[in-house]
């Protein structure tokens, strides 16, 4: 089944839930959003969330390629190309 | 509350990095996997006297550290742990990691690291705190260890996020960290 953009963002948002402290931060991403500067995720999580997205889409996500997991739609364009989507 | 200063002390310009975790947020279940992510294969094995858990988060530390240290003459820069080799780790918790020094501390509750490279104070604190706590925190004790000569300074960011404190045409920097219950900075001494 192919996800849009949008489906990977709902499910995004699951993923992220426990490592962000203000719930309300989560309703109104975009794709622009960063995950430290206006999630506050702290930076010791983003390993955590790398490793709950490979389970949550069943995929395997390199070190490189997690490097570049910093906005939500990077995050997005990563899972997209993981899952041999077109972006 | 708890003190450490370095007499450490080197002519180039002064930096500092500095970044703790809080251990009651990490889950040692998870971090062989969380290991596989962000530590580069010449950091392995473990050395003796670390858990294998206490050593990959202190690696993190490190290269948490490192990364703000660098930020400060690369802005921009994007953090690449695995990039961010730690090396010559001794037992007191000093190592070498990307060109740079650091010392860490490790304690039941928490992991504290300091890149440097230059005389440095850090503090470390469990009690409530937020930014501007932390802020005023770093700006009464810019005079000095016990001279609390911080009239006037103030903290500045960069456009980047990169902090400094200001006191009229004087700058030093200083590297803040917050993690669960502990929240923590370090400032290079005049």
């Amino acid at each position: 089944m192919i996800m849009d953009r949008h489906a990977i963002l709902e499910e995004l948002k699951k993923v992220l839930g426990p490592y962000i402290k203000n719930k309300e931060l989560l309703q109104n991403i975009n794709e622009t959003t960063n995950l430290i500067a206006d999630l506050r995720v702290n930076s010791a999580n983003l390993v955590d969330i790398v490793i709950d997205a490979e389970a949550k889409y069943n995929i395997e996500i390199d070190v490189d390629s997690a490097e570049k997991m910093t906005t939500i739609g990077s995050c997005i364009d990563v899972i997209q190309e993981k899952l041999g989507q077109p972006s | 509350m708890s003190y450490k200063r370095s007499s450490d002390s080197r002519p180039d310009v002064p930096g500092i990095g500095y970044d703790l975790v809080d251990l009651s947020l990490t889950d040692p279940s998870r971090t062989e996997r969380l290991a596989a992510k962000f530590m580069n294969a010449a950091e392995w094995p473990a050395p003796g006297f670390l858990s294998f858990h206490q050593y990959c988060w202190l690696c993190w530390s490190v290269k948490e550290a490192v990364y703000k240290y660098s930020c400060r003459t690369q802005p921009g820069l994007v953090f690449s742990p695995a990039k961010i080799v730690v090396t010559g780790l001794t037992a007191s918790l000093e190592a070498t990691a990307g060109g740079v020094r650091t010392r860490s501390r490790l304690s039941e509750d928490f992991i504290e690291t300091v890149a440097f490279n230059s005389a440095f104070l850090a503090e470390v604190t469990g009690e409530p705190c937020d930014g501007r706590d932390l802020h005023a925190r770093a700006a009464a004790l810019a005079g000095g260890p016990g001279e609390f000569a911080g009239d006037g300074w103030c903290v500045s960011h960069r456009e980047d996020g990169c902090p400094s404190l200001i006191r009229g045409t004087e700058t030093r920097p200083v590297s803040f960290s917050h993690h669960g219950r502990f929240a923590g900075f370090a400032l290079v001494l005049p």
